[in-house]
C-alpha cells in the first residue's frame, strides 16, 4: 500500500514547514513549482514536484484548475493549501473535495462564511462577542457616504482578503478615492476578488488574536494567544505569546470569545480569531481561516505541532492535545522579509549570494532562502522566519537578539535591521507597545558616531579599489577567522 | 623602534575624502600585516574586513574589536550598515579626480521620475505634454502584492512617459521626465 500524500499548493517557507510535517507522519509530499521556483527549498525537499505554467499568481499559486489536475495526476489523498493563496478560497475547497482529495483546512462553507467578513462579524454579535462599526462590501460611489457612518480613521480591507494585503488607512474623507483605488488594486492581484468593506480603526489598540483548533467530532480548543501588536501598513513584523501584559481576566475572555465564535461559525480545523484589545475592551476584527504565518511560537511554548493537527483534523481524527493545555515559557517570531527598512520598506529584489542563519539554544528557523535563489517580484517578500523560545520574555528576546546578529541575506536587503532596532527599544523591552509602535522606527534619532563606518567604507574602498582578492578560506568562515585572528593579536 | 621592520613593508596606498551629510573625513589608509591601518584625520585605527556572507556582508575588526557589517554600493555612494542603523557614504579619492555631479546633471528644468523599486508598472495616469501638479499620480507600479503610487515631485508638464502598462521595471529605471517652469 502506497503512503498518505499530500500536495502542497504553496511555496516558500510554509510549503518547507509543510513538507516538514509530512515527512514526519509518514506521508509523500508532493511540491508544485513556478518556472523560477524550479529549485527552490520546497522543491528540493519534496518527494515528487510538478512545473506550475507561469510566475504569476494567478498562473501558479492560485491556478486551482492546473492544481486540482496535478492532485489528480499524482494521485494525492490530500492538498495542504498553507496560507495565503488559494487557503481561504471555499471553490478551491469544494473542488478538491469533489475530486476526492481531502483539503486540509475548514470545510468550504466555513471559508464562504469566514471569507464574508461582514456576514462574520453579524454572527459573532450574535454571539455575543463584541466588534467594531463597519460595512458590508461598498462600490465606489457608495463608500463617501458609508465612510461617514462608521468615522475616520478607518481602514479599508479586502472582504475576499487576509493576511494584510488590501488594507489601507483612511485619516479622513479626502483621502478615500485614491485609497479605495489602492485597496481593490491589491485586493484584485492577491486574491482575484477586488471587493472592500471599510472598518472603524482604533491606533492605540493591541493586535491579539487566539489560535483555535476544532475537530470533526465537536472538540473546540483555544489553544492560547499572540501579541501580532508590531504591524507596519497592517502586516505583521513580529509576534509573541504570551501576550506580554495581558491581564489573566482579559485573556481568559479572548480565548473563550474565540471558542465562542468557532462554535457559532461550526469551525473545523486550525484556525486564528484576530481582536483589538484597548484598556478594558475588546473587539472581534476577523477570522483568519488557515494556518497562521506566526503559528510557531504556539508550537514552541506548547510543544504542539500544529501542522500534525491540521492533518488529524483532516483526517476526522480527534485533536491529540491534553486539556488544560499550560504553556511553558516565552516565544517571539521576527519575519525576515525582502523589504529595506532604510528605504521605507520597499521591496528589495535580485539574487541571494551567500547565506548565514542563526543556531543556537532556543532558535528555530523556518525558512526558503538558499544560496542564489531569486527572489522576485511575484510573490510576498517573506523569506524566513527565526523564533526564539526562553524560559522568560526577556530570555526569549536576549537570544533572539544574538540569532539577529548572526542572519545575514547577502546581496537582498531584509528587515533584519528594523528587528535589531525593535529588541533594543525601551518600551518594546517593556512590553508596553501598541500598534503604533512601528512609527518609532521612521522617527528614531540617527546615531552618532560616523567612525566604525567611515573605517568600513575606507576598507572596503581600498580592498575594491585595488580588486583585492579575498583569501579563499575566508569566504565562509570569515567571522570565526576574525575572532581567531583577534586572539592571536592579543598574545 | 621595535615595529621598524613592519614599518617599511607597509606603504602609503590611498588617500580618500569621506563625505556623511555634514561630516567629512580625511582618511589615510596603509596596508599593514595583518590588516590596514587607517587615519582619520590623523588618528590612526587598525582595521581588518573579511569577507562573511557574499557579497554584502564583512567582518568588521577595528582595534580588535570585531561585528558584522554590511556593505551596499548604491550610486555614487556606500550604504554601510553597522548594528541596525544605516550610513550613507561618499567616498573620493583625494588625488584630485574631476568630482562627477555638476556637468553631467541634467538642468534643474528637467525633473526625472524613476521607480523607487523594481516591479510592474499597472497603470499610467499621464501623457506626454499633460500637465500634472505636484503630487499628482503619475505611475502605479506593482511588487509583491503590493501596489504604489509614483506621484510627480513638482508641478510641470510631461516631456516624455517611458514606459507602458504591463512593462517591468528596474529600481531606479526612469519611467518620465517631467518639464518644470
Amino acid at each position: 500500500m502506497s503512503a498518505y500524500s499530500v500536495l502542497i499548493a504553496n511555496r516558500g517557507e510554509i510549503a518547507v514547514r509543510i513538507v516538514r510535517s509530512c515527512h514526519e507522519l509518514g506521508f509523500r509530499a508532493v511540491a508544485v513549482y513556478s518556472p523560477v521556483d524550479r529549485r527552490a527549498r520546497h522543491v528540493i525537499l519534496s518527494d515528487e514536484a510538478y512545473a506550475l505554467p507561469g510566475n504569476e499568481p494567478a498562473a501558479s499559486y492560485l491556478n486551482s484548475a492546473a492544481l486540482l489536475e496535478i492532485a489528480r495526476r499524482a494521485r494525492v489523498n490530500a492538498v495542504h493549501p498553507g496560507y495565503g493563496f488559494l487557503s481561504e478560497n471555499p471553490a478551491f475547497a469544494a473542488a478538491c473535495q469533489e475530486s476526492g482529495v481531502t483539503f486540509v483546512g475548514p470545510p468550504s462553507s466555513v471559508l464562504a462564511e469566514c471569507g464574508d467578513k461582514a456576514r462574520t462579524r453579524e454572527r459573532l454579535v450574535q454571539a455575543g462577542v463584541p466588534v467594531l462599526p463597519g460595512t458590508n462590501a461598498v462600490s465606489d460611489e457608495d463608500a463617501r457616504a458609508a465612510a461617514a457612518r462608521v468615522g475616520f480613521p478607518l481602514l479599508i480591507k479586502a472582504s475576499g482578503g487576509g493576511g494584510g494585503k488590501g488594507i489601507h488607512l483612511v485619516r479622513s474623507a479626502g483621502e478615500l478615492p485614491s485609497m479605495l483605488r489602492l485597496a481593490r488594486g491589491e485586493a484584485r492581484t492577491a486574491f482575484g476578488d477586488d471587493r472592500v468593506y471599510l472598518e472603524r480603526w482604533l491606533p492605540d489598540a493591541r493586535h491579539i488574536e487566539v489560535q483555535i483548533l476544532a475537530d470533526t467530532h465537536g472538540r473546540i480548543a483555544a489553544v492560547g494567544e499572540r501579541d501580532c501588536s508590531v504591524q507596519r501598513r497592517h502586516q505583521k513584523l513580529i509576534e509573541e505569546t504570551p501576550a506580554p501584559g495581558l491581564t489573566p481576566s482579559m485573556q481568559r475572555r479572548l480565548l473563550q470569545a474565540a471558542e465562542t465564535g468557532a462554535r457559532k461559525l461550526g469551525y473545523v480545523n486550525a484556525g486564528t480569531f484576530e481582536f483589538l484589545v484597548q484598556g478594558d475592551e475588546y473587539y472581534f476584527l476577523e477570522v483568519n481561516a488557515r494556518l497562521q504565518v506566526e503559528h510557531p511560537v504556539t508550537e514552541l511554548v506548547t510543544g504542539m505541532d500544529l501542522v500534525v493537527q491540521q492533518f488529524r483534523v483532516a483526517r476526522r481524527e480527534a485533536l491529540s492535545i491534553e486539556v488544560p493545555i499550560s504553556p511553558r515559557g516565552h516565544a517571539i517570531e521576527c519575519r525576515i522579509s525582502a523589504e529595506d527598512p532604510h528605504e521605507g520598506f520597499l521591496p528589495s529584489t535580485g539574487t541571494v549570494g551567500g547565506l548565514a542563519e542563526p543556531g543556537g539554544p532556543g532558535i528555530r528557523v523556518d525558512s526558503a532562502l538558499s544560496p542564489g535563489m531569486e527572489v522576485t517580484r511575484y510573490y510576498d517578500p517573506l523569506l524566513a522566519k527565526v523564533i526564539a523560545w526562553g524560559t522568560t520574555r526577556g530570555e526569549a528576546l536576549a537570544r533572539m537578539r544574538q540569532a539577529l546578529l548572526e542572519t545575514a541575506v547577502g546581496g537582498i536587503a531584509t528587515t533584519v535591521p528594523f528587528h535589531l532596532w525593535a529588541l533594543n527599544d525601551p518600551a518594546f523591552v517593556a512590553g508596553n507597545h501598541d500598534t503604533r509602535f512601528v512609527r518609532g522606527w521612521d522617527e528614531r534619532e540617527p546615531r552618532g558616531d560616523l567612525i566604525p563606518a567611515v573605517l568600513a567604507a575606507a576598507a572596503f574602498e581600498q580592498a575594491e579599489g585595488r580588486r583585492l582578492r579575498f583569501p579563499p578560506d575566508t569566504r565562509n568562515g570569515g567571522w570565526r577567522r576574525a575572532a581567531k585572528d583577534e586572539s592571536v593579536d592579543r598574545f | 623602534m621595535a615595529d621598524g621592520a613592519e614599518r617599511q613593508r607597509t606603504r602609503a596606498l590611498t588617500d580618500f575624502e569621506i563625505v556623511s551629510g555634514h561630516d567629512r573625513f580625511a582618511v589615510q589608509v596603509r596596508e599593514a600585516t595583518g590588516g590596514l591601518e587607517v587615519s582619520i584625520d590623523g588618528r590612526v585605527h587598525r582595521v581588518e574586513l573579511l569577507r562573511w556572507v557574499e557579497p554584502t556582508h564583512f567582518a568588521l575588526a577595528i582595534d580588535g574589536a570585531s561585528r558584522p557589517v554590511e556593505i551596499v554600493r548604491a550610486g555614487d555612494e556606500l550604504r554601510v550598515r553597522l548594528g541596525y542603523e544605516q550610513y550613507r557614504l561618499q567616498v573620493t579619492p583625494r588625488i584630485s579626480i574631476p568630482r562627477r555631479g555638476t556637468a553631467g546633471r541634467s538642468s534643474s528644468a528637467d525633473v526625472r521620475i524613476v521607480a523607487p523599486m523594481p516591479g510592474l508598472i499597472v497603470a499610467v495616469q499621464a501623457g506626454p505634454g499633460s500637465r500634472v501638479e505636484q503630487g499628482a499620480v503619475v505611475v502605479i507600479m506593482e511588487a509583491m502584492k503590493m501596489q504604489m503610487e509614483i506621484r510627480a515631485p513638482r508641478s510641470g508638464h510631461i516631456s516624455v512617459i517611458l514606459v507602458k502598462p504591463g512593462e517591468e521595471v528596474a529600481k531606479g529605471q526612469i519611467l518620465a521626465t517631467l518639464k518644470t517652469q
